[in-house]
């Protein structure tokens, strides 16, 4: 029984050290890296990578050249438009577009999808906006609903009561259009700021796409047709400046879609998208939208043409493993994670196995071993041989082999 | 010899417990009390959208307390024990060791499960009458894994206490520290929902710990 309860406090002793150790070894020697800007220039025709740190230097392109900040500003005019007004110097047209300076700043936006903005734990209770009680670009909602099998339930918070009225007039609405409940997926623009409201992106549970909005005590929904082929997974709802946009939208296959104000759906010519475990970033202007896919060890940027959609150009860039990575590697046979940048939860996970730390394994594994030989032939009791505690620390190093040095039986 | 076991754990914890209760009533009351002037001050509906939005638990003040609460108890009741020894003229009782150190554990968690189910339920009565379902379960599931590190605290505290010699008490205790420091890693609502049961299986494992200390102590173990 005791020998049970060691071995319970020797590995709860190694799992906190798998975690703490690498962690510890990362807060002291890691260094910050941030990949660096990079984006399609309308002018140049070739993607440039911004430079932030050097004051006479605006940025470079692919080949390495560098380019003085005036030079860059006019290489992307639809990002720093504000510093080439100031100068005087808006060109007067761009890509045999004429540069427009409202239409610009209109049109610019920025899509950030993240997977820990799914992964995490949540009330599924959703805010429906009274599109006509926006006030100076702030969104005060009164109501939320939950989505249940029979249809939407509309509660007032401010007493935490049901309103019964509001729910059957929403859920009527949307029976109305076809709507088969409950939704399978659900999207909000959840911003408190905004100028206007594109209310909610449903699917509802025959895939069917629908969208309903507030107005007033009155609901104002539409049944949004797709091709038969296209099975959706997620919905993503934009509010841009230029309302050229409803929003995004994902289908089974991990294909991504623009949907216009006007209903035209256009697929992006992007790799595979699944928002639960990739990032993506779009960063789009009236020109060009740039689409950013970025891991831990590369980013992939696809320039996409914004008015009809075809894909202009690709790059990749591998990022380089540092100096301390390399030297933990050799350290550490393995992490143990609790936490994750692609989700909110906190649970056990292994990563980074590294076959370079046998090395070091191996010579604790033996230190072990030859310590466990000297302590028994200084001691009356038998005790272990120490064999199946070297093959341990053989696999797990320094995370089984301190706990083991400190309780060591004397 | 049961009831007599319990009683004198009784006697050893019974100021504690009344000065705990009521300090914990009052803190309770404190943080019930917070929440209803914030809804008269700025709405129910900002402290709805403080949850959705901004992830807000609106019991936060208590995180420490079940941990506070717990790491007292199992010091005024171990600690005695340890003066002089004391621990092992009840080791010499003619009942089984493992049997007598679990009472003694049981009458301490069987405290504390009243002091958390108190808390617990008069937030869970509150809150359900001004905020839906959704955002109650919310809450309730981010406070769960705090009782449970509480409930932990005891038995590694006792675990600690009880251990004879001081080099394995500094391991012990190092050990319990690298957990509590794990158990409140996340402040996000209900960050630990995918381990609550390995949380659950791990601190009914703990219960072995203080058997192995007083194993140890009464073995007389010098290392």
């Amino acid at each position: 029984m005791n020998k049970i309860i060691k071995l319970f406090i020797i590995l709860t002793a190694a799992l906190l050290l798998a975690w703490l150790l690498p962690l510890s070894y990362q807060f002291i020697f890691s260094k910050p890296f941030e990949s660096p800007l990079t984006l399609y220039s309308p002018v140049k025709h070739d993607f440039l990578r911004f430079e932030f740190q050097k004051e006479d230097i605006g940025g470079y392109d692919m080949d390495g050249n560098s380019y003085t900040m005036a030079e860059f500003d006019s290489l992307m005019p639809t990002v720093n438009y504000f510093q080439l007004n100031r100068d005087g110097r808006l060109p007067k047209e761009v890509d045999g577009v004429p540069f427009n300076l409202k239409k610009v700043e209109h049109s610019n936006f920025a899509f950030r999808s993240f997977p820990r903005n799914y992964n995490y734990a949540r009330a599924a209770l959703y805010q429906l906006v009274d599109g006509a009680t926006i006030k100076d670009g702030l969104r005060v909602p009164d109501h939320v609903f939950r989505m249940t099998g029979k249809g939407l339930e509309f509660i007032l918070m401010e007493n935490n009561a049901i309103d019964k009225e509001l729910s059957e007039r929403f859920t009527s609405a949307l029976l109305g259009q076809g709507f088969v409940f409950p939704a399978k997926y659900l999207d909000y623009d959840d911003n408190m700021e905004k100028k206007y409201d594109n209310g909610f992106l449903m699917i509802d549970q025959k895939g069917g796409l629908f969208q309903l909005k507030r107005v007033g005590e009155q609901p104002v929904c539409r049944h949004i047709a797709l091709p038969d082929s296209i099975h959706l997974t997620h919905t993503f709802v934009t509010e841009y400046k230029d309302r050229k946009l409803l929003g995004f939208l994902r289908d089974e296959e991990g294909g991504f879609y623009a949907l216009e104000t006007n209903l035209s759906l256009h697929k992006l010519p992007i790799p595979a998208f699944d928002p639960e475990k990739d990032q993506m970033i779009i960063s789009g202007d009236m020109l060009y939208w740039n689409v950013i896919r970025e891991t831990s060890k590369y980013e992939f940027i696809a320039a996409i043409d914004a008015n009809d959609y075809h894909l202009v150009k690709t790059m990749e860039s591998h990022f380089p493993t540092f100096g301390w990575e390399k030297t933990r590697d050799w350290i550490f046979p393995f992490r143990m994670d609790f936490t994750s940048g692609t989700d909110r939860f906190m649970k056990p996970r292994l990563s980074g196995f590294s076959w370079e730390a046998i090395l070091l394994n191996s010579l604790l594994a033996m230190g072990w071993f030859f310590l466990q030989k000297r302590l028994r032939r200084h001691s009356r009791h038998s005790g272990s041989s120490g064999l199946l505690e070297s093959a341990g620390i053989l696999v797990a190093g320094w995370f089984l082999f301190i706990p083991l040095l400190l309780t060591i039986h004397k | 010899m049961n009831k007599a076991i319990y009683y004198k754990e009784w006697i050893k914890v019974q100021l504690y417990v009344w000065v705990a209760a009521l300090a914990w009533i009052g803190f309770t009351a404190f943080v019930l009390l917070g929440i209803r002037h914030d809804i008269t001050y700025t709405g129910a509906e900002f402290l709805w959208l403080s949850i959705m939005d901004y992830n807000q638990i609106l019991i936060a003040a208590l995180r420490p307390l079940p941990v506070i609460l717990a790491f007292g108890l199992a010091l005024v009741q171990f600690v005695p024990e340890m003066h002089e020894k004391r621990l092992k003229l009840t080791l010499h009782l003619p009942v089984g060791q493992n049997k007598i150190i679990l009472q003694m554990l049981s009458s301490g968690l069987l405290l504390l499960a009243v002091f958390f189910l108190v808390q617990i339920g008069s937030v869970w009565l509150y809150l359900r009458n001004i905020l839906a379902n959704e955002l109650v379960q919310l809450i309730i599931g981010t406070a769960l894994p705090w009782y449970m590190a509480g409930a932990m605290v005891y038995l590694m505290t006792a675990w600690i206490v009880i251990e004879p010699t001081w080099s394995r008490r500094i391991f012990n205790a190092l050990l319990a520290v690298g957990i509590l420091h794990l158990l409140f890693y996340s402040k996000i609502p209900c960050a630990y929902a995918p381990m609550t049961w390995w949380i659950a299986i791990w601190l009914v494992a703990m219960l072995a710990l203080p058997l192995y200390s007083a194993d140890r102590f009464k073995r007389g173990c010098q290392d």
